[in-house]
């Protein structure tokens, strides 16, 4: 930065004005913490002053609303919290700050990250900057939606079943599901604790490994957080395909609803890795239905629990004039509580309740065992697993809500990713003939981001794409860390 | 197996939540399309497959027997609907009605 005239508080100038200006036709925030973004830019401009390492220096971000950061409410879409204030800011948040983001606001989400499209939000659905009849995928969809449309240079959404790749591939942003317990999850309110995991979406892979670079690592206020030694996840970025061994999934590819052009265009990244000196196979995982079935069991099970928190008498919303303690937590909870929360903690209730605990919960853990043993299979022999990460390209505003079978399988392809706890990335792969971005998922094995992000920037070479949604056309990304990067 | 609107009640009781009688019969209906969505899980023979209970090799976490800070109470306090000094106000406990604890 300091080779520019950019500055971490121009840049968050320009990424304010413009969230002013599109805000209205994405609804991609819950809140713009514009006082506390241009406090935390002067104070990076500061640091860079001093000549201290600031790696991520200006970067603005958006962070999904059920990551805490002091200073702003963490209400996650939901009534119940509206009025929540951060006490604590989470580790990848302080992170992200601590090497040189600025947050500039919180984005929208479905309600406690329960869905696919963003529009079970209290406050309202996002748009897709791509056409804004559709939705932005979900549940981290604020966070796509604002880095598509050039609002922040990157986000962190949180992916249980999806939640960040889906969004991505909706929006042709490039988003990754770290390896679980690669980064902590400490001041992100959990969803299915299991299955939670934070990352990022940017517009370009090496933005998307700088990010994980800051937010990574060990962290003892998380348990589930793993000890590693700190890697450079840029490190292996442009070495190439070479060498790499690359499996199609193609049992996947014969899934009923799966677009055909999202089919081919997953079989032509075969063809592009193959060109560019991959070891390209096939191979079979038998158990994507097994799994898909095993996680709507698993995440609402936790989910009825993590959630049972919010009762009232802490903190969120309190029913007025309660005649006791049961109709306080009874009122406060049916009343703060969304359509969409209230049918994954009741589902979550009845398949952990006795007599019907074996049949669904425990043999949903034991089928999650089957679906990682898959993974472990190919892993044995491959580094990278291609498929796609949605069956179709954005659908429209209101199109599944009413649809819990439709909407619960555009997490088809993502699920058992987060049931084995690999790690996956969605790439844009190009544009639909109807103009709509389509996303790659390539999985890697526990802890293989490096290789993960090498694959996809092969390819992200290889497409040339350039995000430049429709609806966000006076696109100037001031980022000042990433010159030569398609402006988007 | 599909459940009635009245098992769907008790088991949303169960979490501490009440819907009224065109929600409950909505919710009924979602959740019987995803029990059938479901059900084969059931059905899978899974003899001698071990649990899976989370995706890491992490077994025991414990840190250091030590005192720690943890949140002052200004903070724990600052969300809540209503306190008094260090202690969450409720109103009374036990009603005598069913579920009252």
């Amino acid at each position: 930065m300091a080779e520019t005239n950019v500055t971490a508080r121009t840049n968050t100038e320009a990424a304010l004005a413009r969230i002013a200006a599109i805000e209205p036709k994405i609804n991609a925030f819950t809140q713009v913490t514009e006082e506390l973004a241009l406090n935390i830019a002067d104070s990076v401009d500061e640091r860079v002053a001093r000549g201290e390492d600031v790696p991520l220096a200006g970067m603005t971000v958006g962070l999904k609303d059920n990551l805490n950061l002091v200073g702003t409410r963490t209400t996650c879409a939901s009534r119940i919290l509206e009025n929540y204030e951060s006490i604590y800011t989470a580790t990848a948040v302080e992170r992200l700050i601590e090497a040189g983001a600025v947050p500039v606001g919180k984005c929208n989400m479905d309600e406690f990250a329960f869905g696919s499209s963003t529009e079970t939000s209290v406050y309202g659905p996002t748009h897709n900057p791509w056409d804004t009849e559709r939705v932005p995928g979900g549940s981290s969809g604020g966070s796509a939606a604002a880095v598509a449309a050039g609002m922040v240079d990157a986000a962190l959404g949180s992916d249980t079943g999806g939640s960040i790749r889906q969004p991505g591939a909706f929006t042709g942003t490039v988003a990754l599901k770290p390896t679980y317990g690669r980064v902590s999850r400490y001041g992100c309110a959990a969803f299915a604790s299991s299955l939670d995991q934070v990352g990022p979406l940017a517009r370009t892979v090496e933005d998307t490994a700088r990010v994980l670079n800051a937010i990574a690592g060990h962290d003892a206020r998380d348990a589930t957080s793993v000890p590693r030694e700190a890697e450079d996840f840029t490190a292996e970025l442009g070495r190439g395909a070479e060498g790499l061994r690359v499996a199609v999934a193609v049992d996947w590819l014969a899934a009923e609803g799966l677009d055909p052009e999202v089919k081919a265009g997953v079989l032509a990244a075969a063809e592009a890795l193959a060109s560019a000196g991959a070891e390209v196979g096939e191979v079979t995982l038998p158990n994507i239905w097994n799994g898909h079935s095993a996680y709507y069991i698993i995440a609402p099970a936790e989910a009825s629990s993590n959630l049972a928190r919010l009762d009232g008498v802490r903190y969120g919303v309190r029913a007025t004039n309660p005649e006791d303690v049961l109709d306080l937590y009874v009122r406060s909870r049916s009343e703060g509580f969304g359509p969409e929360t209230i049918r994954r903690i009741v589902l979550g209730t009845y398949v952990l309740s006795a007599g019907h605990y074996d049949s669904y919960y425990g043999q949903a853990q034991k089928a999650r065992t089957i679906v990682a043993d898959d993974f472990a299979q190919v892993f044995a022999g491959y580094d990278i697993i291609l498929t796609p990460t949605a069956p179709t390209p954005a659908f429209k505003l209101d199109e599944k809500i009413d649809d819990v079978i439709a909407m619960c399988s555009n997490d088809i392809f993502t699920v058992p990713v987060n049931l084995a706890g690999n790690t996956a990335l969605s790439l844009p792969m190009g544009l639909s003939t109807g103009g709509l971005p389509m996303g790659l998922q390539l999985i890697a094995n526990h802890f293989d981001e490096r290789t993960l992000l090498r694959t996809a920037a092969v390819l992200e070479d290889h497409y040339g794409f350039v995000c430049t949604p429709a609806h966000a056309s006076a696109h100037a990304s001031a980022h000042p860390v990433t010159e030569g990067a398609p402006a988007c | 197996m599909s459940l009635t609107q009245k098992e769907v009640a008790h088991y949303a009781f169960l979490a501490r939540i009440e819907l009224d009688e065109a929600a409950t019969a909505a919710l009924t209906e979602d959740i019987n399309a995803l029990l059938v969505h479901l059900k084969h899980i059931g059905e899978l023979d899974l003899d001698g497959v071990e649990p899976m209970t989370h995706a890491t090799a992490l077994v025991n976490v414990t840190r250091s027997d030590e005192r720690r800070d943890s949140l002052p109470p200004n903070l724990v306090f600052k969300n809540a609907p209503a306190h008094e000094g260090n202690a969450f106000l409720v109103p009374r406990i036990g009603s005598g009605t069913e579920g009252g604890a």
